[in-house]
């Protein structure tokens, strides 16, 4: 009986064309299985062109390819990113650090940003009492410092008296920083020291914008600063008579 | 996952023991397709790696009866036919294969699994049990039973 069984079932075998069907089914599942899993390499390398993608995106939002400077009394720096919004505001003296601190700017568009800027309190404030509000744009090009000049002109910057414009110049961004002023700042700092040649660094940095102003208005009238210096938040700061003069010029009476 | 190459070969080398076991569970040509490929897609898609051939083996031979049972659970008795009309059993010969074969068949399902394991795998009771996890005393009773009732179908007492 033992061997019948056993024969029994030796009998029994898989027919070639059910293996065949079977081999068939199981190639075309392997086959299909292959195509739907990419290999690993590609895997990998699909992961880091993510991963760059991410971290370019990341980097290419949170890093300031253009600057606002605002420069009253107050002189604060607004980094701004490709995307036009506001990365990083930086105050460059105690009135500046304490507007920005009094602000959310960060991530907004910038016109929206400087809006709030300008409307706020504080800057209400200088601008009530004879500030000279002094904006200065730097873009990653010429181009896009123009049309940021044209934005703020639309917003109607530049057509108020005590409110000036300008367009930065990118070589004095480090030197600006360097010296503790804004860009913007700077720039004035620079027309200033170009008419007299004794203003500081020193001086200007504690020389409020509408200050430097006059005190260029009169080096080029060969008026003594102090003359043309009015009241106001924005006529205080600077001690001494220091002359104001083209540098070419001849001494001051 | 198993490659290509990997699945012909258990083809090959266990095609004969799936029909076999899909013989005793279901005596029914598409389903035993079914549980074909169902067992080697099973294994192509197992990560197991297996320590020798007996163990192989012994795993496709779970996995077959695991199959069977599912699909007999699925369809139970819609899907089966009588054993005169099953087309897959060998044509009669000499040795009598297909009364032997049809007795066994004829048997309660439980006791076919054993008597298969034990009579033509060679597997003991301990082995049987590892295998269908039971114990191993109820492996002794379901092949003492099976032997009883197998000498009463087809007579003779050499069944040891």
């Amino acid at each position: 009986m033992n061997n019948r069984i056993k024969a029994a079932f030796d009998s029994i075998h898989a027919e070639e064309a059910l293996k065949q069907r079977t081999r068939e089914f199981l190639s075309e599942r392997i086959q299909r299985t292959n195509r739907r899993r990419s290999p690993v390499r590609v895997k990998l390398a699909a992961a880091c062109a993510c991963l760059v993608l991410l971290l370019a995106g990341g980097y290419s939002f949170f890093a300031p390819v253009s600057a606002i400077s605002v420069d009253v009394n107050p002189s604060v720096e607004l980094g701004i990113n490709l995307f036009d919004r506001v990365v990083s505001a930086v105050g460059y003296n105690e009135d500046g650090t304490a507007l920005i601190d009094s602000l959310d700017l960060k991530y907004q568009d910038y016109p929206s940003a400087l809006e709030k800027l300008m409307t706020s309190d504080r800057m209400s404030y200088y601008l009530e009492n004879d500030g000279l509000v002094s904006i200065t744009v730097l873009g990653p090009t010429e181009e896009k410092s123009e049309k940021m000049l044209e934005v703020l002109s639309v917003r109607g910057y530049g057509s108020t008296p005590n409110v000036v414009c300008h367009s930065g110049v990118r070589g004095d961004v480090e030197a600006a920083h360097k010296a503790g002023f804004s860009f913007g700042k700077y720039r004035a700092f620079l027309e200033l020291h170009a008419l007299d040649s004794t203003v500081t660094e020193e001086e200007a940095r504690r020389m409020t914008m509408r200050q430097i102003r006059d005190r260029m208005d009169a080096c080029s009238s060969g008026l003594p600063g102090e003359e043309n210096a009015g009241g106001g938040p924005g006529r205080h700061g600077i001690s001494g008579g220091a002359s104001c003069c083209k540098q070419e010029r001849l001494p001051c009476p | 996952m198993r490659d290509e190459q990997e699945a012909c070969r258990a083809i090959e080398r266990y095609a004969d023991t799936v029909k076999r076991l899909c013989i005793i569970h279901l005596k029914n040509g598409p389903d035993t397709e079914d549980i074909f490929q169902n067992v080697f897609l099973k294994y192509v898609l197992s990560s197991i790696v297996f320590e020798s051939e007996e163990h192989e083996k012994a795993w496709v031979i779970r996995v077959t009866i695991n199959e069977c049972k599912d699909l007999l659970k699925s369809f139970f008795r819609s899907r089966t036919v009588p054993l005169e009309e099953a087309p897959d059993l060998p044509a009669q010969d000499p040795a009598g294969g297909r009364e032997v074969l049809g007795a066994v068949l004829s048997l309660p399902q439980r006791y076919r699994d054993v008597i298969y394991l034990h009579y033509y795998e060679g597997y003991s009771a301990v082995e049987i049990g590892k295998l269908l996890s039971k114990n191993v005393n109820s492996i002794y009773t379901l092949l003492h039973r099976a032997k009883a009732l197998l000498r009463e179908d087809l007579g003779g007492d050499e069944l040891e």
